[in-house]
């Protein structure tokens, strides 16, 4: 019944489907050589949305995080294909810049780009580097998503990083991914009074207790959901919700109140009403 | 629809830990019952912390008194010559009875499964250490549980093991890296007795993916609880592109058969 105390979990189980819609905020798409993904491909990933409930989904593909002439041709198809159903970061490669490419990117397609994706750890570039400066004075011009990897006490992406980040450019929603993964202490409590900061729990699943910590720390009206995908399955993250001690209001928040209000700034957006139609 | 989980585990940790322990036996039944869980295999930290033959006896003794239908695992440790039952509690060879004798002290004790901890127990995992366990287990169908999320126990180690038995029941839990297919897929090729804990399948259709190309007979539900949260793996096989036939042998039936065809006397 995966949780005789919930309602959504019982009819989750019941129908074998999530009750609610999903946005998920965190996912990647295409082919990683460390792995083979069975389905990394956009038509598959819209089948797992379709399946799981999911109305939309916001990612970076992997390979925009290498090559971004391939790379955000591939992400701007894949949006232009399912258009109700997939947004993009704009990739930033911390080692090989081209910010003017980029926020021209941005501006030429907003039907496309929700924001930037950075990957600061893997990049070994810190989030405060001035290399970033323009991607980041960009965002807060026109008030648009950031997606961080965000690591526990990261040297790179580290919540004070992050906080520095929140105080000079209060108009980007900063979304940080995975929530500092590791810190069970510091991040939610220093980054809490930041309005424009958001915990994502992608991973987050993966560490029992670790969801209830943020939403005692920082509130389940701060928090979003997010996969990975094709990482994780949705249906695990949602699982590992609807067993954390929650209540089915706060699991509403994070998998798609919070977000619905977030998307709200842009145009294309319909937003979902109160039955959770979209 | 039956649940059994194959990958439980209670018991306190005096370090921190990342995730949120489940210390007692009491807190783990009220999470299976509140999850609609009704057994499984279960592990106790104290057999990892406080040592392998105070574990494994103090284990059955807390079993006996569970709401559920819950079995025991015991840890393993190196036979050694001339030290086999010896009376000492705190040595690390020779605490656990021998080969030929452990089948029915499983039985009578209530314990359907075996595992090792290379890294808690200090001990190489290896054929040539462990092989007189292995060979035993691998004769009389006992499942062992291998599982790389402790330390000391890679995919190079299963592999050596279970190229030397090759037909040995093993329950294997790939921790250490995801997506498995890569390390896993050639397991299912050459291991005909393998099957594999979902605890660490988080990634998007994999448990579709094997279903389809080995079989629901290779997976067993785990959900990795505590150090994971119960619901992940629960409701991901509930909603999984697969029949109902195959959810009921991964929830189930896979985990019955395997314990039913154990020869424990």
């Amino acid at each position: 019944m995966l949780n005789n105390e919930s309602e959504l979990a019982q009819k989750l189980w019941a129908d074998e489907k999530p009750p609610c819609p999903i946005i998920d905020f965190h996912a990647h798409m295409h082919d990683y050589a460390a792995c083979a993904f069975p389905a990394s491909q956009p038509e598959q990933m819209v089948h797992t949305m379709e399946r799981c409930g999911t109305r939309l989904t916001l990612f970076c593909s992997h390979l925009a995080m290498y090559d971004p002439d391939e790379g955000e041709k591939y992400q701007m198809q894949a949006v232009r294909r399912f258009p109700d159903r997939l947004k993009a970061y704009h990739g930033v490669i911390s080692r090989h810049t081209d910010p003017e490419r980029a926020i021209r990117d941005i501006e030429d397609n907003p039907d496309v780009y929700v924001g930037f994706k950075f990957l600061c750890d893997y990049n070994g570039v810190k989030i405060t580097d001035d290399i970033h400066k323009p991607y980041l004075e960009c965002l807060n011009e026109r008030k648009l998503l950031m997606l961080a990897h965000t690591w526990g006490e990261s040297e790179y992406s580290g919540e004070r990083l992050m906080a520095k980040i929140a105080e000079k450019y209060p108009d980007i929603t900063i979304i940080c991914g995975h929530s500092f993964w590791g810190t069970f202490d510091h991040a939610f409590e220093l980054l809490g009074e930041y309005p424009n900061v958001w915990f994502e729990l992608t991973a987050v699943p993966l560490m029992r207790g670790f969801i209830e910590d943020i939403a005692q720390k920082a509130g389940s009206d701060r928090m979003l959901f997010g996969t990975d995908l094709p990482w994780f399955a949705t249906l695990q993250g949602v699982g590992a919700l609807c067993s954390a001690e929650l209540t089915d209001a706060q699991r509403k928040d994070i998998l798609y109140k919070n977000g619905d209000k977030i998307l709200r700034r842009f145009s294309w957006y319909k937003g979902i009403d109160n039955s959770g139609e979209m | 629809m039956k649940i059994l989980d194959c990958d439980l585990s209670f018991g306190k940790y005096v370090n921190k830990t990342e995730f949120k322990p489940c210390e007692t036996l009491a807190e783990l039944e009220d999470n299976l019952i509140r999850c609609g869980i009704s057994g499984g295999l279960v592990r106790t930290s104290t057999t990892d912390i406080v040592g392998l033959k105070f574990g494994n006896e103090r284990l059955p003794r807390q079993l006996s008194e569970a709401r559920l239908d819950l079995k025991g695992v015991w840890a393993l440790s190196p036979l050694c010559a001339g030290s086999a039952g010896s009376a000492g509690s705190a040595g690390y060879a020779g605490d656990v009875p021998k080969p030929q004798d452990l089948p029915c002290e499983m039985k009578k004790h209530n314990v359907a499964a075996l595992y090792i901890n290379p890294g808690a127990h200090r001990f190489l995992p290896c054929p040539s250490v462990m092989g007189d366990y292995y060979a035993m287990a691998e004769e009389k169908h006992i499942p062992v549980m291998l599982n790389t999320w402790y330390d000391g126990l890679t995919v190079s180690d299963i592999d050596g093991i279970m190229a030397s038995f090759p037909r040995l029941v093993c329950i294997l839990s790939l921790a250490e890296s995801w997506p498995v297919m890569r390390k896993v897929y050639p397991f299912f090729e050459h291991y005909e007795n393998l099957v594999l804990d979902t605890a660490y399948q988080w990634d998007d259709c994999g448990v579709e993916d094997i279903v389809r190309r080995y079989g629901a007979h290779r997976l067993v539900f785990g959900s990795g609880f505590p150090n994971l949260y119960m619901g992940g793996m629960l409701a991901y096989i509930r909603c999984a592109e697969i029949s109902d036939e195959a959810k009921t042998a991964i929830f189930s039936g896979n985990l019955e058969g395997i314990m039913k065809k154990a020869v424990l006397c």
